[in-house]
């Protein structure tokens, strides 16, 4: 029937069918175009029916992803979250190390199913691909005293004393705030415990890094929405909507039974070590066992410095004595600048400044600063001694044949070094305990290791008594040292008796 | 016989003071000379130019044929040939007698350890120290010390001795033991230049004496003449007051 009919149509109505016909299939093909991923190949089908989740992540941003150094797993939060996404959805997962900026390119070229690797969420991004819901949220928090009451989000912020770590976002937002007082901290721990003590009303800085210390040490709590978004999400090939909205349901499951929590606490919790034993002296012995590897740096720092500072003290205090008058200036100019200058600018201005130059490492760069501006002080202490050597010393030896150099050597310096024992004790033990300005560049001493023992476990009060009393045995040893090698080395009839 | 010492036309300033204004002085081999004058005559200053202690400003030194100039390996030299002591007696206050006296002989000599304490040790022996080796400087008496002083310059084997005003500083009762010393030197043939006040220990060794002032001899010939009968009013003056 309808073929006669088709025979006997106009040839008009012919026209209109076929230009229906046509209209139809371009309908239907830009269904196609628009709906393939979905109607094509389903990603969520294809990974059912294989059993496997392939996930692509760049294994070196710890704590999220990172390759495990004795095991060569990959491990992390996000490896941890991931499985447990796969468990839920009844799925093996099988990882493929990819480079971060190659990462978008793998999951559009389906090398992998979907991407986990601390990735944050930004509209550039998200018109390459699909992401989840933010599973991780890494914005910047604002911590206050438990017993707050008045501060509950960013705009209670004005007009308050906030503390931040130093050129961290988290400072830069506090900077931001009307009349706020922004007081900055090297580490953020110090800022907890000066709102602890009182000191500041709020501290802002990476949720992560505050959740581990409020866990740690409680005596704070985290109000109000992250300030700033940064928030990581999963990604999936666009139009994969059916697998995004299983990881979402996933991640909603795991949210609600815990387990996110537990991977959360498990990865950004409080550290394990050290354990802290609960009696008195068992804290100290902790603090002092942890203390005790860092002593060695602490003498081996002093030593290298104070070397330094006598090579350049007898080499100023020489050239300042000496006959050659631009010799004896340029020493007066070294003496006079580097005693009118912090020690602190310049361990800072040889560690940094000139490390763009030349590179050392903070060690000798430590050394090298102390050793300049000990130096200085130890010039003028040598150039006192040797000035009191009387005259009639140097003649008498220059009388019997010795040359310059000689006299120096065998007459005057002995001596001047003898006289100047005393003094140069009580620069040592000065230069001791300027050691630990060098932890400031980070070189592991003694000042420093009691820094890192309080970021872990909060114990203000015993480790600083622990620290001082280390470096109190090693002055009070040394200034023993120092009699003894005083009343040993004496000249009879010179200096002070003992 | 050429002098061993032969100072000619000697200026020594000091900024603009004239410490010594052209003195000509000649030493033959063997002669004790003593120098006596008012304080501040330039009699040590005199002294000191002979070992370059002090650098001369116009003249020649030339001391056993060399000629003492600015050159150091010369002053070196020289400096070998010349002992000197001091009034202060300078010995090194870190070391005992015994190193005092090996210092310079094992430094500048570079003899061995073992020949320097030899050496050492019989000078001590001369200057009647030897029991004094081990101790140091602080603990010897003021006449210990000048002997011990003595001693470490003959240790080098000079040619010449210089002694600038080496009792002033002692007490009475040490000085005798001192010039002793001295006078055992001369005997035994030592070139002497002595600085000092001492008229006697001049009467009894020196072969000729030179009265300074101001800088300039003012009188000089053996030592009876110029003891007995000094020509200058001067010399007069200042002995009748010394030998008071």
């Amino acid at each position: 029937m309808k073929r006669r009919f088709r025979r006997n149509e106009t040839l008009r109505a012919r026209f209109v069918r076929r230009v229906n016909y046509l209209l139809i299939c371009i309908a239907f093909l830009i269904g196609i175009l628009i709906y393939a991923p979905d109607v094509l190949a389903d990603g969520l089908d294809d990974v059912r029916s294989r059993g496997v989740l392939f996930v692509g992540t760049d294994a070196t941003y710890p704590p999220f992803e990172y390759a495990d150094e004795t095991t060569r797993e990959i491990v992390g939060f996000d490896i941890d979250l991931v499985r447990a996404i796969c468990d839920n959805l009844g799925l093996r997962v099988e990882f493929t190390v990819v480079p971060f900026d190659a990462i978008i390119s793998g999951l559009n070229s389906r090398k992998y199913d979907c991407i986990i690797s601390a990735m944050t969420i930004t509209p550039e991004r998200a018109e390459a691909i699909l992401f989840s819901e933010p599973y991780y949220d890494a914005g910047q928090s604002i911590a206050v005293s438990t017993d707050d009451k008045t501060i509950l989000s960013f705009e209670d912020l004005k007009g308050k004393r906030i503390g931040a770590q130093l050129g961290t976002t988290g400072e830069m937002l506090a900077r931001k705030i009307e009349n706020a007082t922004v007081k900055s901290f090297d580490n953020i721990g110090e800022a907890f415990r000066d709102m602890a003590n009182g000191n500041l009303d709020a501290v802002i800085n990476d949720k992560p890094v505050s959740q581990q210390i409020i866990i740690a040490r409680g005596k704070a709590k985290l109000v109000g929405p992250t300030l700033s978004s940064e928030q990581y999400g999963i990604g999936m090939r666009k139009g994969e909507e059916r697998l995004k909205r299983a990881i979402d349901d996933a991640l909603t499951e795991l949210r609600a039974q815990g387990i996110y929590s537990d991977i959360d606490e498990k990865w950004f919790g409080a550290p394990p070590i050290p354990a802290i034993p609960k009696s008195f002296p068992g804290m100290i012995w902790s603090i002092l066992r942890y203390l005790a590897p860092a002593v060695p740096m602490t003498i081996l720092i002093t030593l290298c410095s104070f070397l330094l500072a006598i090579i350049f003290g007898i080499v100023a205090a020489l050239a300042r004595i000496g006959r050659n008058r631009v010799v004896g200036g340029l020493s007066k100019a070294y003496s006079d600048i580097v005693r009118g200058v912090p020690l602190i600018v310049q361990i800072f201005f040889i560690y940094f400044g000139l490390g763009s130059i030349f590179h050392l490492g903070e060690f000798w760069a430590g050394a090298l600063a102390i050793g300049i501006c000990y130096g200085a002080y130890l010039a003028e202490i040598f150039r006192a001694g040797i000035q009191a050597i009387p005259h009639g010393q140097s003649e008498a030896a220059l009388s019997l044949g010795m040359n310059h150099w000689q006299v120096d050597r065998h007459v005057i310096l002995p001596q001047a070094l003898r006289m100047v024992v005393p003094p140069v004790a009580n620069e040592f033990i000065a230069c001791l305990k300027d050691s630990s300005l060098v932890s400031i560049i980070g070189l592991r001493e003694l000042t420093r290791a009691g820094r890192e023992y309080l970021s872990w476990t909060y114990i203000d009060f015993a480790t600083w008594l622990m620290v001082g009393a280390l470096y109190l045995i090693m002055t009070l040893a040394l200034a023993r040292l120092s009699r003894i090698i005083e009343s040993r080395y004496r000249i009879p009839g010179l200096g002070t008796q003992i | 016989m050429t002098p061993i010492v032969q100072a000619r036309s000697l200026v020594k300033k000091f900024d603009h003071i004239v410490a010594v204004d052209d003195v000509s002085v000649e030493i033959e081999k063997g002669e004790v000379i003593v120098i006596i004058g008012p304080s501040g005559s330039g009699k040590s200053t005199f002294l000191r130019c002979l070992n370059a202690l002090e650098k001369i400003d116009s003249g020649q030194i030339i001391i056993d044929k060399e000629i003492l100039d600015t050159d150091a390996k010369k002053i070196h030299d020289i400096r070998l040939e010349v002992g000197m002591v001091f009034q202060q007696f300078d010995l090194f206050m870190h070391l005992s007698v015994l190193e005092n006296l090996m210092l310079a002989q094992r430094v500048v000599r570079k003899r061995s350890r073992q020949n320097a304490e030899q050496i050492a040790r019989e000078y001590l022996g001369r200057v009647g120290l030897a029991d004094k080796a081990d101790s140091f400087p602080a603990h010897l008496s003021g006449g210990q010390k000048q002997r011990a002083a003595i001693a470490r310059a003959l240790c080098m084997n000079p040619k010449i001795m210089l002694f600038d005003e080496p009792t002033s500083a002692l007490d009475p009762e040490m000085i005798g033991e001192v010039l002793d010393v001295m006078k055992n030197l001369a005997r035994g043939g030592m070139t002497m230049v002595v600085v000092t006040h001492e008229i006697g220990f001049a009467r009894e060794v020196a072969d000729r004496i030179i009265f300074f002032e101001a800088g300039k001899i003012v009188e000089s010939g053996p030592t009876d003449e110029i003891l007995s009968s000094a020509k200058h009013p001067r010399t007069m003056e200042f002995l009748s007051k010394v030998l008071k």
